[in-house]
This record gives structure tokens, C-alpha cells and sequence, in this order.
């Protein structure tokens, strides 16, 4: 077998040569010379180098450099559909209403997006009940379920999701229950405020940065004022009586607007007395659904990639914690940690789909105040593609085997791709409202491939720099952690 | 002896062979069956809760459901979900031993909550019987091997919940009414229910070393053969044969090893986890067999359990999904290439099959009546 045929992928960094072996999904180190040659040979070359060839014979009886790929795009859950849905649910996230007391700049309900509006339309107590029904009747393989609140903003309604909750303990005696909520903060006071603290909810409080970043977007519907100093004073008493819930179950959702100073962010999250304690989760403004493209100031960019430098710095034990980020603890984990911990195989199977498709209705399913199911809250609930089924009757198998085998569009370019393992395209990334589109799922390929080359190489300039990756797990033994 | 009428709580799928087999029951009767009302099985016919097949039975939500005058006793199970003792459990039961009703155990209870629990039945005059065995053995001195003269047949599995103890309970009843006498070590600690050995509290001590082990159960088997002089000794062996991968250890498959140091199978079942196998799958496996466990990989079962990775990977605890047995009916057959036959035994022809093939492999073994 020729080496042109080989389904791999060559890289580099300042001190190294790699190779990925997509059967295996290994990453080999190979000398400069190898490299070099292996890049000429895909190119077209035909000169052939004995010496060379004959490490290349030697790496393919160690098993790599196989050419075999992927003979179909089909997700292993493909068949198991009926089961998933019948045994396995294990969250549903309820739409509580779709009002919302703040108006944000680049919220996918403001406008600017193809999806729906804010609106004054709530969810039924009678749609809640069957939909925390249909979770338990249908969970009885899942070790956990998860019942979510979500908007518009959720605490428009506090007794509705106090309601909810009692109900939901009631009908699921023996199963453990996760209640957790998704909110803007402005509402998380008083009663309610108590309540979620006493049933353990987690809640993702939207928070962007410092208050002159944070009101820039998020700002109340009713008179346009800034949120940012109600949310604190809401933080700051609930701290005040429940410091353990708080600690536990409290975080931040900043999403990162590429016009504001991105070094006033990443001070505030990981400086200021009352926040830099809490866990922080990061999203750009989305481009997804988004009627107008996204840009980001150069300024912002360079400022995003000297943190990430710097975070990688500090993991190498070369700069200080106080000097790093966290915001970059989840990415590091998500794009370079994972990188070690991916799985080796013997060789591609003859059917495999490639990354990124959830299980819809396995983990994430969303429910909107009229009873219709979605995958997830993330996809646009104006896309018919999207709606997976409703509350009276039931789910929606062929939709849902279509969202999960997305890959099927794109089969002839997914089955040569050396990055399948890592894509993280799912169905809503070919929705264009009208339909899933092919061409739509192809335009984002290459960004993809970037950026898991980009990760690869991240994690291979950290394994030269001496990063051992498994200290933190093997001192977790002990219950220490570096 | 008149068995005991029992309510089996709390029920799902790891006690549904209780009810598959309930007339192989020597201790008692399983008349009905008490679920949680978060485990997704109320109101649902008993046979949904492995996806083996209707029963019969209906799932109640609580013991109120039935009639005082039809059941006598309670046993507590193990289950795959675990549930709060002190909160759910105990007062369920001591509104029921008030009412008269014993506690049968068939699941390991904390010492702390046993005492309790026995404590309550005393003092109501009513019967605990537990029949988790936890018999201290007393430490071998010579480190020797006896052979086992009578056929072993070994029930092993890729992991847990691959329906090993119904598969046991098929080979038991089928090879009882083809006449043999059948001694058997069950995977679980309660066998003795059915009559035959449970598997043995020692294997699991961390007090006591490997080597005690493999020479205590080695040990063991042999007493078994000289006493009950049975044609055929059948051993389940609990847990799985090997770490499927990084994050799904299975014990590393230490016990499995352990027994078959202590004893060499001549005819071998192992039951997967239902999943689409290529063919290498089947020969690696069996290679493994031979090399680690001294045994040949006679036949497989395919069970209805799959694992789900991409949980596990993300919740770092088992995560499965289950499928019903006509769907393992299906599958099973695409299997044909693979030269060792598959059952799926849920399936009562399978039940049955896997029983005669047995026999015909261990009958094969004839022609060399012994080795000297």
C-alpha cells in the first residue's frame, strides 16, 4: 500500500514533527527527514527513498498508516433509538416562559436571530407535569435525571418552578434528581432565592464582566438601566445566608462580546472579591441562527490568545496562578486535556458517525411552553427539522434518527475527513431553518480542522515543554490535587 | 415445605430473575413485586424491568397495593439503583414487620442497619433470615492444586448485568431434567435459595490473600464434588473477565482469574454486552480465554444490556442502556460467521439450546474417557 493512500494527517510545531494515524488515533512523533517525505509522497511526489520506505514498513506492521476508512455514516445509537427514549431519558429542561425582563443586545430571542422572539407565552403546570412525567416513566436505566428551567428568564415564575419541584420529588421517590436553572439573576432574592438554596439547585447566573461590559448588553426591558448591580447585591445576600449552597451550586455564564476590553473581563472573573471564587463558563457571542455575522475586534483577539498563553505558561509551572486566567481551566480541559484522553482503537469501523451529535433526547431534551420537544435549548425553535416530538405525542423517531446521523449529508466528505473523531458539528450547524443543508454543514469544515489541529499541536507543544498530563489524576488518588 | 409468600422490594431488573425462576425457589414465593416510584417500573408488567419478556406481574408502588392475607414475608434485594436505607427503605419495612410480615435478606446490609433491622423483628416477634453467605473460612496450610475430576462448566461475563445468574438458573433447571446431578456455585451470595452453593463471602474479603483464595475455592469445589457426587459442576463467576477500557475496570477481572486458577473449566459460556462486534472481537476474545482463564470459549450469550461510553466517559460511572429480546433475537443471528454459536437467553428455545449444546460439547470430550 502506498503511502499516499495512508489515512493520516501531518503537523508541527517549533520542536516537533507528528504524525496522526486516524485508525489508531495516535499521535507519533517521526523525525524531520520522515515527515518531509511523508508530506512530498500525499503531494504527488513519486520519488521513492529506500531508508525511508523502510521505516514507513516498519510503522505499518506496528499497525498504523492503514488506509482504511469509515465505510458509513451511522451513529452506534442509530437502532437504539426506541430504547433511548423508552429507558434512558435522563433531563428535560423546561421552556417556564418566554418573557424575559431584560433586553440583551445579542440574545437569540432579541431579533437578530432565526429563531423565535420574546413573547408573553408561559408553560402550563399540566404541560410541566407531563413532561416531568414522561422523564421518570422513561428513565429507568438512567443513574440520575435532570430537570432544568429555563426562559425567557425562569423567575418570572417562581411558584410555577416551586410547583414543579415538589411535584417532580413526589413522583420520583428512589431516583436521585438534579434541579437546575439557567436565569439572568435579577429575580434571585427573597423566598425563591431560599427555596432553590434548600432543594440544591444549580443555577447559571448570566454575567458578562464588570459592570460597564455586563450593562453594555444586559440591560432591563422596563426602563434600559444595567443589570449588573441588582445581580451582585442578589449574589452577595444569598452568599450571605446559604455560603455552603452558594459555593456549591452557583456559577457564571459570561459570554464574551468581541468589541468590549477583554482584560477588564478576565480581571474582574478572577479579582474582584465577590466573584473570584466561583466557577466561570465562557461562550462567544453566537454565530449560530445569527441573521448579521459576528465579528470579533483584532484588539479582543489578541488579548484572548496572550491569556491562553499565559494559562499554558502556568500549567508548565514558567508563571504564577495569580497571573492566569481561569477562564481558561474548562478549555483547557475541553481542548487540550481531551486531547490525552482520547481512546486508541485497532482501526475505523466499517459504520461510524463522526463527532458531535448529542443522542437527541438522551441528555439534553428541551421542552417549550407548548409541550414540544427539541433536542437541546440551543437549536433555533422556528426550525421544523429541530422539533423531535411533543408532550401528547410523543417523540419523533424519524427526526431525531435525522439529527442524530447527520453525518449522512455530508458521508462522502466525513469518510475522508482525518478530524471525524473530533468534529463537533451537530445537526443545528446544517440547519438553515428551511432544512439541513449540506453546504451549510460543509462551510464550517475547515475552521474545524483548524482548530483541532490547533488543539493537537496545543497538547503535543505542551508534552515537548514536559506538561505531564496524568500528575493531577494520580495525587487525586490521595485526595490531593496539584 | 410450604415456601414463604414474598413480596420482592425493592424490584428492577438485577431481581427479575427471581420471578423468571420463581418455581426453582426453595426458600419462597414470589407473589408480587414493590418498585419505587422514581425507578420507572410501576404499573409496568415485572418482565419490563430486564426486557426479558412479559411475566405477569404487575409493579407496585407500594405494599399497600396488596392484600395483607397474601403475602406473609418481605425480601429485600439487591438493586441496581441504590436507595437511602435509613429514609425509604427502613420505614417501608417496619410498617411492615408491625404488620406481622418476615424479612427475608438476600442482599449484604450494613451492620449498623442489620442490627436495626433485626432488632425491629424481634422485638415483633416476627422472622429475619438472611441468606447472604458470609461464613469465615478457616486458612489453608498445604498451597497445592487438586484436580476436579467431574466436568466444571464456567458462566462468565464481559461485565455485570450480563444475565450470568439466568443463565446459571437455565443450565441448572435443563441439566436437572436431562437427568444429571448437578452441583452448582452460583455468582451471586444467595444461591442457596435455589439449592445450590452461593458464592463464597471469602473471595470477596481483603483480608484474606490471593493465593488463600485460589486454594480456599479450589478447596471448595472439591469438597463439593467428593460430598454431593454430582455429574457436573457448573460455577458462575461474578463480575467481568477484564477492563473493557480506561474508565470501565470490572474488577480487572480478578476474580474470574482467580477461579480458574483454582479450577479448569472443560466447557465455557461467556455473555457480552449487547454491542456491533467485528469478527476480530470474537478471536481475541477467546484468545484471552485461553491464555488467562484456561478455558475455551464454548458458545456466547448476547445480552440486552449495552454500555454507553460517551456516559461513562463523562460521568465516570457505569451507564447502560437496555434493549428488549426480540432485538437480540435479531442481532444474534448476524453473528453466523462467527464460528461459536450465540443465544440470547431470554429467548425459551435459546434457554433450552443452550442446555443440549452443552451437553454436546461436554459429551465430545468422551471419546478420551480420562487422563491418567
Amino acid at each position: 500500500m502506498d503511502i499516499k493512500d495512508a489515512f493520516i494527517h501531518t503537523f508541527n510545531t517549533r520542536q516537533g514533527y507528528y504524525l496522526y494515524d486516524v485508525n489508531t488515533n495516535s499521535i507519533l512523533k517521526i523525525d524531520k527527514n520522515l515527515y518531509e517525505y511523508i508530506n512530498k509522497r500525499k503531494n504527488g511526489s513519486s520519488e521513492i527513498k529506500e531508508d525511508l520506505e523502510e521505516k514507513i514498513n516498519k510503522m505499518r506492521d506496528q499497525g498504523f498508516l492503514s488506509s482504511k476508512r469509515v465505510e458509513k455514516m451511522e451513529h452506534s445509537f442509530s437502532s437504539l433509538l426506541p430504547y433511548v427514549i423508552k429507558n434512558r431519558l435522563s433531563s428535560i429542561t423546561l421552556q417556564v416562559t418566554q418573557q424575559c425582563n431584560l433586553r440583551c443586545e445579542y440574545c437569540v430571542y432579541s431579533g437578530s436571530y432565526k429563531n423565535r422572539i420574546h413573547d408573553d407565552k408561559s408553560m402550563s403546570f399540566d404541560i410541566a407535569k407531563k413532561g416531568i412525567d414522561l422523564l421518570i416513566e422513561n428513565s429507568s436505566e438512567s443513574n440520575m435525571i435532570n430537570i432544568g428551567f429555563y426562559g425567557g428568564e425562569p423567575l418570572l415564575r417562581p411558584d410555577f418552578i416551586m410547583q414543579c419541584v415538589e411535584y417532580a420529588k413526589e413522583q420520583a421517590e428512589g431516583q436521585n434528581i438534579l434541579f437546575h436553572m439557567t436565569t439572568n439573576g435579577t429575580l434571585l432574592k427573597g423566598k425563591i432565592a431560599d427555596y432553590m438554596a434548600e432543594n440544591d439547585v444549580q443555577i447559571l447566573v448570566s454575567l458578562d464582566g464588570p459592570e460597564e461590559i455586563h450593562d453594555k448588553n444586559r440591560k432591563f426591558a422596563s426602563n434600559g438601566k444595567g443589570t449588573f448591580k441588582v445581580i451582585m447585591e442578589n449574589i452577595a445576600e444569598l452568599k450571605k445566608k446559604h455560603p455552603e449552597y452558594v459555593k456549591k451550586n452557583i456559577s457564571f455564564n459570561a459570554v464574551l462580546d468581541g468589541t468590549t476590553d477583554f482584560h477588564c473581563t478576565t480581571k474582574f472573573f478572577c479579582e474582584y472579591e465577590d466573584i473570584k471564587d466561583f466557577r466561570i463558563n465562557t461562550a462567544s457571542v453566537s454565530n449560530q441562527y445569527s441573521n448579521k455575522e459576528i465579528r470579533m475586534k483584532e484588539s479582543f483577539y489578541i488579548d484572548i490568545s496572550y491569556e491562553r498563553f499565559k494559562f499554558l505558561l502556568y500549567k508548565l509551572g514558567k508563571l504564577d496562578k495569580r497571573y492566569a486566567s481561569k477562564l481558561y481551566e474548562t478549555e483547557f480541559a475541553k481542548s487540550i486535556v481531551s486531547i490525552n484522553e482520547r481512546k486508541n482503537y485497532k482501526s475505523v469501523s466499517k459504520k461510524e458517525h463522526h463527532g458531535g451529535p448529542c443522542v437527541p433526547g438522551l441528555n439534553r431534551l428541551f421542552m417549550d411552553t407548548d409541550g414540544t420537544f427539541y433536542p437541546c435549548e440551543r437549536v433555533s425553535e422556528l426550525s421544523e427539522h429541530m422539533k423531535i416530538g411533543n408532550i401528547y405525542d410523543g417523540f419523533d423517531l424519524d427526526k431525531m434518527d435525522k439529527i442524530l446521523n447527520i453525518g449522512r449529508l455530508t458521508e462522502d466528505k466525513c469518510r475522508n475527513c482525518w478530524a471525524y473523531r473530533f468534529c463537533y458539528l451537530c445537526a443545528a450547524f446544517a440547519d438553515n431553518i428551511e432544512g439541513l443543508s449540506k453546504e451549510k454543514k460543509l462551510s464550517n469544515c475547515v475552521r474545524v480542522r483548524n482548530d483541532i489541529e490547533e488543539r493537537m499541536k496545543n497538547y503535543c507543544m505542551m508534552r515537548e515543554m514536559g506538561y505531564a498530563f496524568n500528575d493531577e489524576a494520580a495525587y487525586a488518588l490521595e485526595g490531593e490535587v496539584l | 415445605m410450604d415456601r414463604k409468600r414474598a413480596l420482592i422490594y425493592p424490584y428492577d431488573s438485577e431481581s427479575a430473575f427471581l420471578l423468571r425462576f420463581n418455581h426453582l425457589n426453595k426458600v419462597f414465593n414470589s407473589v408480587g413485586v414493590v418498585s419505587p416510584r422514581g425507578w420507572a417500573l410501576v404499573g409496568k408488567d415485572a418482565g419490563t424491568a430486564d426486557g426479558g419478556g412479559e411475566i405477569g406481574l404487575i409493579v407496585a408502588k407500594d405494599f399497600e397495593e396488596y392484600n395483607d392475607k397474601d403475602y406473609d414475608a418481605v425480601v429485600l434485594v439487591d438493586s441496581f439503583k441504590e436507595l437511602d436505607f435509613e429514609k425509604i427503605v427502613y420505614p417501608k419495612l417496619e410498617l411492615q414487620v408491625s404488620k406481622g410480615k418476615g424479612i427475608i435478606s438476600l442482599t449484604k446490609i450494613e451492620s449498623y442497619h442489620l442490627k436495626l433491622l433485626e432488632d425491629l423483628c424481634n422485638s415483633n416477634n416476627v422472622s429475619f433470615q438472611s441468606f447472604v453467605d458470609d461464613k469465615k473460612p478457616n486458612m489453608p496450610k498445604l498451597t497445592n492444586i487438586l484436580d476436579i475430576d467431574v466436568p466444571v462448566i464456567f458462566v462468565l461475563g464481559l461485565g455485570d448485568r450480563t444475565q450470568k445468574f439466568n443463565i446459571q438458573l437455565s443450565l441448572w433447571e435443563g441439566l436437572k431434567r436431562l437427568g444429571y446431578n448437578v452441583s452448582q456455585i452460583g455468582s451471586k451470595s444467595y444461591g442457596s435459595i435455589f439449592g445450590f452453593h452461593s458464592f463464597p463471602d471469602f473471595m470477596l474479603s481483603d483480608d484474606i490473600s490471593e493465593q488463600n483464595k485460589v486454594i480456599l475455592f479450589n478447596r471448595m469445589v472439591k469438597r463439593i464434588e467428593i460430598n454431593e457426587k454430582p455429574d457436573v459442576i457448573i460455577i458462575g463467576v461474578p463480575g467481568g473477565i477484564m477492563a473493557i477500557n480506561k474508565d470501565i475496570a470490572q474488577g480487572f477481572g480478578i476474580i474470574p482469574y482467580m477461579i480458574s486458577q483454582a479450577v479448569k473449566a472443560d466447557a465455557s459460556i461467556l455473555s457480552i454486552y449487547y454491542e456491533e462486534y467485528s469478527e476480530d472481537f470474537f478471536k481475541e476474545i477467546e484468545l484471552l480465554a485461553k491464555y488467562r482463564f484456561r478455558a475455551t470459549i464454548d458458545c456466547f450469550n448476547l445480552s440486552n444490556i449495552k454500555i454507553d461510553y460517551a456516559e461513562v466517559e463523562q460521568s465516570k460511572q457505569m451507564s447502560y442502556l437496555m434493549v428488549d429480546k426480540a432485538f437480540i433475537d435479531d442481532k444474534k443471528n448476524k453473528y453466523k460467521g462467527v464460528n461459536k454459536p450465540f443465544f440470547n437467553i431470554f429467548n425459551e428455545n435459546d434457554q433450552r439450546d443452550i442446555v443440549q449444546y452443552i451437553v454436546d460439547v461436554l459429551s465430545g470430550e468422551e471419546a478420551i474417557e480420562d487422563v491418567l
